[in-house]
């Protein structure tokens, strides 16, 4: 396991008035790794993902990349993010400027990544327009302009159809194998399982944090596997910073 | 007897057929699913089942009533969530009970009780919908569907945005309540979730691609997944991909879905030849791949 930690927590807690987001949550993601990180709605996967990406200053503990390394982060947030009533074009022109890249740059960049993305067709339509597939393809190509070597994903594919969901990671398959380190918030149990490693929150405590083959005995699934887990960890007390 | 009956259903906007030549029959009590790309006619068909549009070919009954001629008594015995669950936000989950049973001018406290009850809304009833957390929200949505006492409920993607917990409670919920009497027309994109169904029909491009129990689509596929475990990893997967261009990586694994019964070994062996091949093994297809295998072989 020789591998450099691309993203690191130590002992990190956030709190929300009052309320525990994330407690006492210290964990590794490898470079080049593909992390899941699966959870209930509130389990911490969106404040783990903020923290991060230094969007979140934590109450306590420490992370890596964090603030100081922010401009290494392509984050892709929940839900929809893209300016509904500006072209396809002109949100990645509008990305890339956020992302300080020269007028080349950015033009050799978005060509690129419109022809990964199979969106070339579509660069005139108003991203409101899309289908959820495209306008998810479309987040993500917008978050990796500045070719970050770390990409943070909240929970991409939610309300995509299984087809599109599909093409979707064939992108995130691609990004993978070009060796960037993906960290992947999601509500799926299936798509976590796509993952070299798998995090699971439950109530802002990390449960589970493993490969497939670690965590997984012959003959179980990893949803059963989560649940047990669960069970064994009973309802936390929360309110107590 | 069926609480709904297709045959040849039509319905075109413009010219553009959005539903054509559907047959299709669901039992009363069932809980059937509806799954389909986006854009595949899904949202029509069930507007057509709710009186809301009028089939341009074809015919169809809902609880025994013609959908085209007889739409005003069938709105009156369906219940229709749609995907922004129509609950008024800054009303308590009881308000927006009562204010459904009015709307229809039905009034049965012993009924709203026993969806309350079903729906564990008793100790929530007061509580603004605003700040409900998204579970008990979609909870109260499918009581304010429930409460006029439909026969049949329809649903469109009432899980999407719910959390993994909240979800499955949803769906043990839908059986219960379609074992209470209420026939549940569901749609999802979450193949995991369809599996719960009782029956399903698949649509793509309009037209129903296939019918059954999850287990048989599963097998009417006609797929089984071959699962590669090589290294260098990515190496294996690139190859593999240009051979199988629907090969998907899980992990470090590649997975190939084939047609059943189709030697492949030998052919992954060869083209991995520079590459480690620690494992080759079979699993069986997710219902996610059989929806993919049976889109694709429509298409």
């Amino acid at each position: 396991m020789g591998t450099p930690l691309a993203i690191e927590t130590h002992r990190l807690v956030k709190s929300f008035a009052g309320r525990v987001a994330l407690d006492d949550v210290t964990l590794g993601v490898a470079t080049g790794e593909l992390c899941g990180v699966v959870g209930a709605d509130g389990a911490g996967k969106t404040t783990l993902l903020r923290c991060v990406a230094g969007l979140y200053r934590p109450d306590r503990g420490e992370v890596v990349p964090g603030r100081r390394g922010r401009a290494r982060v392509g984050v892709s947030p929940q839900g929809f993010h893209l300016y509904a009533d500006l072209t396809v074009d002109e949100n990645l022109v509008f990305f890339g400027a956020v992302h300080g890249l020269g007028r080349s740059t950015l033009h050799e960049r978005a060509e690129e990544l419109l022809h990964f993305a199979a969106l070339e067709g579509h660069r005139g339509r108003l991203a409101g327009d899309l289908s959820g597939g495209m306008q998810q393809k479309l987040t993500l190509i917008c978050s990796v302009l500045h070719r970050p070597p770390i990409l943070l994903l909240d929970e991409p594919t939610t309300g995509v159809d299984p087809v599109s969901r599909r093409e979707f990671w064939h992108l995130l398959d691609a990004l993978h194998r070009g060796g960037t380190t993906i960290l992947l918030a999601s509500a799926y149990v299936d798509e976590v399982e796509r993952c070299d490693h798998v995090l699971f929150l439950h109530q802002g405590r990390l449960l589970v944090d493993g490969t497939l083959d670690e965590l997984v005995p012959e003959g179980a699934t990893l949803d059963g596997v989560l649940r047990r887990r669960m069970t064994i960890a009973g309802p936390v007390a929360r309110g107590s910073a | 007897m069926n609480a709904i009956a297709t045959s040849s259903l039509s319905k075109s906007f413009a010219g553009l057929e959005a539903v054509r030549d559907v047959t299709l029959e669901v039992g009363e009590g069932e809980v059937f699913g509806l799954i389909g790309p986006n854009g595949a006619g899904k949202t029509t068909l069930i507007r057509l089942l709710c009186g809301l549009y009028t089939p341009t070919a074809g015919h169809g009954t809902v609880l025994g009533w013609d959908i085209a001629r007889e739409q005003a008594h069938i709105r009156e015995r369906v219940g229709y969530m749609s995907q922004s669950n129509g609950l008024y936000a800054d009303l308590s989950v009881d308000e927006n009970i009562r204010l459904y049973a009015d709307l229809y001018g039905v009034r049965d406290p012993d009924w709203i009780a026993r969806v309350r009850h079903w729906l564990a809304l008793q100790d929530v009833g007061r509580q603004v919908v605003a700040d409900l957390p998204t579970g008990v929200r979609q909870r109260a949505a499918l009581a304010a569907v429930l409460a006029h006492r439909p026969r049949l409920m329809v649903l469109d993607e009432p899980t999407s945005g719910v959390d993994l917990v909240a979800r499955e409670a949803m769906w043990d919920l839908l059986g219960e309540i379609a074992r209470g009497g209420v026939t549940v027309v569901v749609t999802t994109h979450v193949m995991a979730e369809a599996r719960r169904c009782d029956r399903l029909a698949l649509i793509a491009e309009g037209r129903l691609v296939a019918t059954g129990a999850p287990a048989e689509l599963i097998r009417r596929s006609g797929v089984v997944i071959a699962v590669v475990d090589a290294s260098p990893w990515d190496e294996a997967f690139v190859r593999v991909q240009s051979l199988w261009p629907a090969a998907t990586l899980f992990g470090t694994r590649t997975h190939i879905p084939v047609a059943r019964g189709e030697v492949v070994e030998p052919r992954v062996r060869e083209v991995l030849a520079h590459v480690a091949v620690r494992s080759v093994t079979w699993r069986e297809p997710s219902m996610e791949d059989a929806f993919i295998a049976l889109v694709s072989a429509a298409r």
